[in-house]
């Protein structure tokens, strides 16, 4: 008789669920168990990319991945002006106004001075790294997105440009198509 | 893929989706809706509101653009950050896009956001319950498959999934949510106009007197009436298995 109340008390407290721990523990079961859900994703990105089955972070262009960004673009891509730079010396540019403008979309890494001269180093999409220097002031900050055409900041005369993927220098044509 | 160095742009955007998550959610507290809990989306936050398709129309439309109108008070937010200098002037235009690109998504009038709950609201206007839920699932579905067809964006393109799997849940429930709204008419008492009518249905904006079976039934009576037809059918069915 006794075994069959207590199991009876059982069931109906699993029914009712007047037995669910307080409410901090439910919340760090579930924290714990995003957190595990995210490290094994980190993981298998890891793992694959040291695998070689992705590679790393040019996999596909930022802008792709980040929301919100082109969903609801009213101008079309060629709207956008692509900055058209001159060659006038070796990795010395001019684009016709005293102001650079980023030639593809990306992050800006770091805008350090140099000699009472700004250099801005842009993370592109592409994998690129490109360093805008000689800049007189600088438009931007660390860490910003910035998108094809956008004014960095402003040059007298010439406008220095040096463009870097996987660690090998590379031209401007090269650097605007990736 | 996500650098590590767009935390700014995330954060951001986390902070304008929490902004009008939290303007729905006091604008439900103020019109006496509950709100149990907040859920976490891979896009963002969603505030569930407890019979907000069930209660009065213009109540819920105000609550439902009180989110929106957030979005139309960042830009003076990103104005006051550029006076401090913390971010730059052309950063701060690309927020600014940023933001109207999460006012227009919202505004799109697909059934779990915003502006196909403000469709829904104009349809129940005029249509009964459940022909006005058919009828903005149908919308909302052609309209997801066709902007999955035109747009070439990847990231909007698996939203546009995930909503799709979400309409296709609630075509899935619209029984329950009938029921539910059955449950809310039977409790709630409205000051409405009367409306007579054949259609076995409620009208959600007046208060309904339906022909059933060559008599007018007032609105509670009918619903009382719907429920033991079905428990009715229920314990027949039930019936059947044990016999």
């Amino acid at each position: 008789m006794k075994q069959g109340q207590r199991i009876h008390r059982r069931i109906a407290k699993r029914r009712c669920g007047r037995n669910k721990p307080p409410a901090f523990y439910r919340f760090f079961y579930r924290f714990s168990m995003l957190i595990m859900i995210g490290l094994v994703a980190v993981l298998g990105y890891g793992i694959s990319v040291k695998q070689g089955f992705v590679t790393g972070e040019d996999l596909l262009a930022v802008g792709t991945w980040f929301p919100f960004e082109k969903w609801f673009s009213l101008q079309d891509e060629t709207v956008s002006a692509m900055p058209a730079y001159a060659l006038l010396k070796d990795h010395y540019y001019s684009n016709g106004s005293n102001q650079a403008q980023a030639i593809g979309d990306g992050v800006v890494q770091s805008v350090e001075k140099q000699d009472q001269r700004y250099v801005i180093l842009v993370k592109q999409d592409n994998g690129v790294i490109a360093t805008y220097g000689t800049l007189e002031s600088t438009a931007v900050k660390k860490d910003e997105r910035i998108q094809r055409g956008d004014v960095l900041g402003t040059y007298q005369e010439s406008l220095y440009l040096y463009f870097e993927k996987d660690g090998k220098e590379i031209d401007l044509t090269q650097a605007k198509q990736g | 893929m996500l650098a590590s160095n767009m935390w700014k742009s995330a954060l951001f955007l986390l902070l304008v989706l929490s902004l009008h998550e939290s303007a729905h959610m006091m604008a439900a507290k103020a019109f006496h809706y509950e709100v149990p809990q907040v859920v976490l989306y891979p896009f963002g936050f969603g505030a569930s509101i407890l019979h907000l398709g069930h209660g009065s129309l213009w109540r819920e439309t105000l609550i439902l653009l009180a989110g929106p109108c957030v979005h139309l008070v960042v830009p003076f937010l990103l104005i006051v950050l550029v006076k401090f200098d913390l971010i730059s002037i052309t950063y701060a235009n690309y927020l600014e896009q940023l933001n109207q690109s999460v006012l227009l998504f919202n505004l799109l009038p697909i059934y779990p956001l915003d502006g196909g709950r403000i469709l829904l609201n104009f349809l129940h206007l005029f249509l009964p319950y459940c022909c006005g839920l058919w009828v903005s699932y149908a919308l909302s579905v052609s309209l997801v498959l066709y902007l999955f067809h035109e747009t070439a964006v990847l990231s909007f393109q698996i939203v546009l999934l995930f909503l799709l799997f979400q309409q296709l849940l609630s075509c899935l429930f619209i029984k329950r949510e009938k029921e539910q709204f059955y449950y809310y008419r039977y409790l709630s008492a409205p000051k409405r106009i009367r409306l007579k009518h054949p259609f076995q249905d409620c009208f959600r904006a007046f208060y309904n007197v339906i022909r059933f079976e060559k008599e007018w039934m007032q609105e509670k009576a009918w619903i009382r009436r719907y429920f033991e037809k079905e428990d009715l059918k229920k314990r027949k069915q039930s019936h059947q298995i044990m016999l």
